[in-house]
């Protein structure tokens, strides 16, 4: 298990360097100079000079990496070309909202995912798992942010049962987070039934069902365990979906989280700010991928033999 | 004696074991471990010896289907070893391999004429042609309809798809075949017809055997001499019939007894062998057979037997025989 | 047998009893089996119509700013005789620009799903052929690849490089090929254990040959499984990006500009949400359909 743990643990930092190396390389390789990003289309060579040389621009590029290296590890993430405020503290300021958002809509994928995956592998190849499944498949399709807009225009608008966007308490919360989970659930759909028939599929399952057992018990008590658990373990998948819908969702429903500032980066090309918050997603995809990893490597100690 | 047409010499092939959070090699597995024969044209040389010995890996790194870890084969006066990957490919004419699963030894989406005019479009011999009269006259050598070139691998039996395996494997003329197996998935009754063919092909070709098999019968049946291998080392090699009649080898000794003998007066007491099969990754020091061998000495622990010439022609490797016991085993 | 990959005329043979005599009575059974198939492949067809004749099938100009296109407050119109879906803030005809909104979409669609799979293939099938450490260094990069949330990813990317079409598709492109390289090497650790891989090998076939004659061919139902999914996915982001600006610049129709557009005016014009999002909707179904439909047909084992 420790051998396992640090395996993983030696892949994930592997990860981790490589995603600082493609963020690095998309933040200061990319764009033609980001010193005259900085200063703007007017000003003077001599002052465009000036800030390439206090930013280390001059350097060759493996410095520049160690440098900024050094900063991430220093927790700085650098600072907004716009405003030259820290980009960590606009992050800061807004990653409660992202988080809340985030929260909702994983509770709407699983609050619809888990019983629509149930249905489909409990009722597999009859009518109503034919249903289910073509809804997953749509709502996999569904553009998120036109949905979105299409519930603020009808629920919020029309029906004022919500708030058409902004924060303040968990009615401002419920349409964004919808939109949110609506692919997230059509995905979770998909790993419950492939997971559940694999394990009705197994011996124990058809000898308790052979044995009497009903079959609401059979499912219930020991498929949870070998069929739901694995599926919802998926998490870094999930949680980079989420992470990705969050930028066009907040920017529909105008609420101020972190994706609303990458959109507003984007516009201004502020690219630290820009690339601050793909490093951040990622990284978070990485620690959580390696905690469900080791979690899951408890619950199924087999794993770790592979 | 004429000349061998094969020559096998020390050939190892170990297999790394990698463990560990660096996956560092901790130890090997000894598929092979220091093996020689020859085989002399026209012959057929049998290797036998129980599931997971090395057979098949002696086959395929003999080929250099894998790479040898040491040791020498050579093929006339070519040594195998030496070559650079083109000219091993252009040597591969001459050595040939027919494989055990008659069902993905064949490649599904292709015709089996396709499958069989490949490998002289790889080497560039003959026009395409002369290629299809090819195919056509191998499929019918080898007892299939010469319209099967049509049609695809599913569309046949699995003896004869093992037919358009060793069709495909003559194409190229070689003069030696490597037999891995070859009527070990198939059903008995199919069996004998496929050993049939093969003696046939022998024959009229002029072909070289290398037949690797677990099943002595056939094995006795088909070849001249037989080799007898165990954990990835030889342990006799004799004339099929010197072998069958009269075994030097307590484990040759053992797997003879296991099989019933046509012969009612040749009645033997039924050997056991008793014990697992121990592991290639760890095998015994000494002689490897010496955790099973009812005639296990002091010495067999600690020194690993010669492979010795006993008698004219007929090898192996005990402590039973030579100087170091007179007179061997009663029998 | 089971570990066989399974050919497309023996599965759907497998599906059903008796084997049918008639080529159109085969073709029915085909479409009972597998529905989504059809119907994915109707809709993606209407979009491959719609996109390459779009000057013929739109009725005006897509960027033509009519004069009596706005109303005297200068609202856009709603659905009329002369512009059927109504028009936009800038008095151009919805229904042209929807038309022509399906050409981006289709392009951009199709051709990052064309680099993703050149890309995820030659990686792919490398990693999993050769093994060793270029594997190693290759899945260790799709990892890092696979880490970043995707839709970000381009977005931060095509905004540094410049909004631009072509950028768009490259960005798409360049980024999406993890999951194909993932799933293509396994594939071809599978079938590389094949004995005919081995025979080839032991005929004197170079990897190349091998590669492209032996292993290629056995891996390509995945390849068109996961490409055809891959082109929804891929306008599902193109609309993403219009939407936010960077991606296809007005006055240049594409259904993500002009549902930015729309949100806008939704409450007084919502014709212009409508349209295009059931537009969006519609085409990324039907690829999202057929890539399914597809899969069942083709590959069964392929996980969903
Ligand atoms: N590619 C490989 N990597 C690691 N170990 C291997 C590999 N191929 C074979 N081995 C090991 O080498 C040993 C010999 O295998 P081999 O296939 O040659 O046996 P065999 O005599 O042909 O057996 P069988 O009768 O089952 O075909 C076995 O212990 C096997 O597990
Ligand atoms: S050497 Fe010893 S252990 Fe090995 S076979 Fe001969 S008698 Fe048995
Ligand atoms: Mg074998």
């Amino acid at each position: 298990m420790l051998a396992y743990i640090v395996r993983r643990l030696g892949g994930a930092i592997v990860v981790l360097i490589g995603i600082s190396m493609v963020t690095f390389l998309i933040t200061f390789a990319v764009p033609g100079d980001p010193a005259r990003m900085i200063v703007g289309p007017h000003a003077s060579m001599q002052v465009v000079e000036q800030v390439r040389h206090n930013l280390g621009l001059d350097k060759p590029l493996y410095i520049q990496y160690l440098n900024y290296m050094g900063r991430l590890l220093h927790g700085n993430l650098g600072y907004s070309y716009n405003d030259n405020l820290p980009v960590w503290t606009l992050i800061r300021q807004r990653m409660g909202n992202t988080a809340q958002l985030a929260f909702g809509g994983w509770i709407v994928e699983l609050a619809i995912g888990i019983p629509f995956g149930l249905i489909s592998a409990l009722r597999h190849q009859k009518l109503s798992d034919y249903v289910v499944s073509f809804l997953a498949t749509f709502g996999f399709s569904l553009p998120a942010f036109w949905l979105g807009m299409e519930l603020i225009y009808n629920v919020a608008y029309k029906l004022h049962w919500f708030p058409i966007g902004g924060t303040g308490g968990i009615r401002h919360l419920v349409l964004p987070a919808v939109t949110l989970g609506i692919v997230g659930a059509a995905f979770y759909q998909r790993l419950i039934k492939a997971s559940m028939l694999e394990v009705f599929d197994q011996d124990y399952i058809r000898t308790a069902r052979a044995n009497g057992v009903p079959p609401f018990r059979v499912t219930f008590h020991h498929a949870f365990r070998n069929g739901i658990i694995p599926a919802v373990t998926y998490a870094g998948m999930d949680i980079s979906l989420l992470l990705g819908g969050v930028v066009l969702i907040e920017q529909v429903f105008n609420y101020p989280g972190v994706g609303e500032l990458a959109y507003m980066s984007i516009n201004n090309l502020d690219v630290p700010v820009i690339m601050a918050t793909v490093l951040l997603a990622a990284v978070f995809v990485v620690v959580a991928n390696f905690v469900v990893d080791i979690l899951y490597a408890f619950i199924d100690p087999r794993i770790t033999l592979s | 004696m004429t000349e061998a047409l094969l020559r096998v010499s020390n050939l190892k092939k170990y297999f790394p074991i990698k463990r560990g959070v660096l996956r560092r090699t901790v130890g090997h597995v000894r598929a092979v471990d220091d093996v020689s024969f020859e085989v002399f044209p026209g012959e057929t040389l049998g290797i036998v010896g129980e599931s997971g010995c090395g057979k098949s890996t002696t086959g395929r790194t003999l080929l250099r289907l894998l790479e040898p870890t040491s040791g020498e084969v050579w093929f006339k006066d070519k040594n195998l070893s030496q070559l650079n990957k083109s000219e091993m490919r252009a040597m591969r004419q001459h050595l040939q391999i027919v494989f055990q699963d008659p069902y993905s030894s064949l490649n599904p989406r292709y015709k089996v004429g396709t499958i069989l005019s490949r490998p002289m479009e790889v080497h560039g011999l003959y026009t395409p042609k002369q290629r299809i009269q090819r195919v056509e006259m191998m499929l019918e050598r080898c007892g299939l309809n010469p319209s099967a070139k049509d049609r695809y691998p599913h569309q046949f039996s699995g003896g004869q798809r093992q037919r358009i395996g060793i069709a495909r494997a003559l194409t190229l003329n070689p003069s030696v075949l490597v037999l891995d197996e070859p009527v070990s998935a198939l059903d008995v009754s199919v069996q004998s017809q496929i050993i049939n063919l093969l003696e046939d092909l022998q024959e009229e070709f002029k072909l070289t055997y290398l037949f690797i098999a677990h099943d002595l019968s056939v094995v006795h049946h088909i070849s001249d001499r037989v080799a007898v291998m165990y954990l990835g080392q030889l342990a006799e090699l004799a004339t099929s019939d010197a072998l069958f009649s009269d075994p030097l080898h307590p484990y040759t000794q053992a797997l003879l007894s296991a099989i019933p003998h046509p012969d009612p007066r040749a009645k033997r007491e039924r050997i056991l062998l008793s014990g697992d099969l121990p592991s290639p990754a760890n095998p015994p020091t000494g002689c490897p057979f010496h955790t099973r061998c009812a005639h296990a000495m002091d010495i067999c622990r600690k020194q690993k037997p010669v492979w010795r010439e006993e008698r004219p022609g007929h090898f192996v490797a005990c402590h039973l025989y030579g100087s170091a016991v007179e007179g061997g085993i009663p029998r | 047998m089971s570990q066989l990959p399974l050919q497309p005329a023996n599965s759907a043979a497998v599906a059903a009893g008796p084997r049918p005599r008639t080529r159109s009575q085969r073709l029915w059974k085909l479409m009972r089996s597998y529905p989504s198939m059809f119907i994915g492949g109707f809709i993606v067809l209407v979009m491959i119509v719609v996109a390459v004749f779009a000057p013929v099938l739109a009725p005006h100009d897509p960027l033509h700013q009519f004069d009596n296109g706005l109303n005297q407050m200068g609202m856009p119109l709603g659905p009329s005789h002369q512009f059927l879906l109504g028009t936009d803030p800038e008095g151009r005809d919805v229904l042209s620009r929807v038309i022509f909104g399906a050409r981006v979409s289709l392009e951009v669609g199709v051709f990052a799903a064309l680099i993703s799979l050149v890309i995820g293939v030659v990686l792919g099938v490398v990693s999993g052929y050769f093994g060793g450490w270029v594997d190693m260094v290759i899945m260790r990069f799709t990892d890092i690849i696979l880490a970043f949330p995707f839709l970000l990813f381009v977005i931060a990317l095509v905004a540094i490089l410049q909004p631009s079409v072509a950028n768009v598709y490259i960005a798409i492109g360049v980024l999406g090929w993890a999951q194909m390289a993932r799933i293509i090497r396994g594939q071809v650790l599978q079938v590389k254990e094949f004995e005919y891989v081995q025979a080839a090998r032991a005929i004197g076939a170079r990897a190349g040959f091998i590669i492209f004659k032996e292993i290629l061919p056995n891996v390509l139902a995945p390849v068109i499984v996961f490409t055809t999914l891959n082109v929804g996915t891929n306008i599902l982001i193109e609309s993403s990006l219009s939407f936010l600006g960077i991606g296809v610049q007005p006055p240049h129709p594409s259904w993500g500009n002009m549902l930015q557009e729309g949100m806008t005016v939704m409450q007084l014009a919502p014709w212009m949400i409508y349209v295009p999002g059931l537009s969006l909707l519609l085409a990324v179904l039907g690829f999202n359909l057929l890539g399914d439909g597809l899969r069942d047909w083709l590959d069964p084992r392929v996980g969903k």
